[in-house]
């Protein structure tokens, strides 16, 4: 299995000021072709029940996943337990980045920093 | 605003406050970006101004409340009231 990181970019529901600013489809566009991802993919929102089911359906222990989201504090909050669920560890696991209130190109450059 | 072409006033997505279980963390207040809530600074708890501010289907500030005292209705409620409205709307349209 590959340990390049998994990028996810949780959209609030496209409905969020956080994120109207932003082009998701540059973004993520940007993140696949120019960083060394094993994947990007937008889920609309994390933080309820099909977020869970998300992560449950998905997560496999000793991947990295970096999500582009809200606060990493609260991204924390809402994901560690589930995270843990399926025998994965939220803190070893899961980089939050907070990508709200700015245009895709700084948000890439949160990402880039991270993975480069 | 609308939800799909229904008034968004007729679908009751937001969220309730149950200010005896509340614990004043302010996390929702912070949380939340749509402005759904204002701070009682008298009593310490969150109340909710702008009810239809709300992102239907959003229920993230329930999820990090440490003493879950926000509630609200099931998706599943919601989804069938929709409907109802949906058809309610095509049927007027006829």
């Amino acid at each position: 299995m590959s340990d390049k990181p998994r990028f996810v970019m949780c959209y609030c529901t496209g409905e969020c000021p956080g994120f109207q600013g932003m082009n998701l489809w540059q973004l993520i566009n940007r993140v696949r072709n120019e960083l060394d991802v094993e994947y990007a993919i937008v889920h609309p929102q994390l933080c309820v029940d099909d977020g869970d089911r998300f992560w449950r359906d998905n997560l496999k222990p000793g991947n990295r996943y970096i999500v582009g989201g809200c606060d990493p504090r609260m991204q924390r909050k809402m994901f560690k337990d589930t995270i843990a669920d399926v025998g994965g560890n939220y803190d070893d696991q899961v980089i939050a980045l907070d990508l709200r209130n700015m245009p895709a190109e700084e948000a890439f450059a949160k990402v880039a920093e991270v993975i480069r | 605003m609308s939800y799909y072409g229904l008034p968004r006033e007729v679908i009751p997505w937001f969220p309730t406050v149950d200010v005896d279980v509340c614990a004043g963390c302010q996390e929702c207040f912070d949380f939340c970006g749509n402005g759904v809530y204002d701070w009682d600074d008298n009593d310490g708890h969150p109340v909710v101004v702008n009810p239809y501010n709300c992102v239907i289907g959003c229920s993230a500030c329930a999820k990090i409340c440490a003493t879950e005292a926000i509630s609200f209705p099931t998706l599943k409620e919601i989804a069938v009231l929709i409907q109802q409205l949906q058809k309610q709307q095509l049927e007027n349209a006829a």
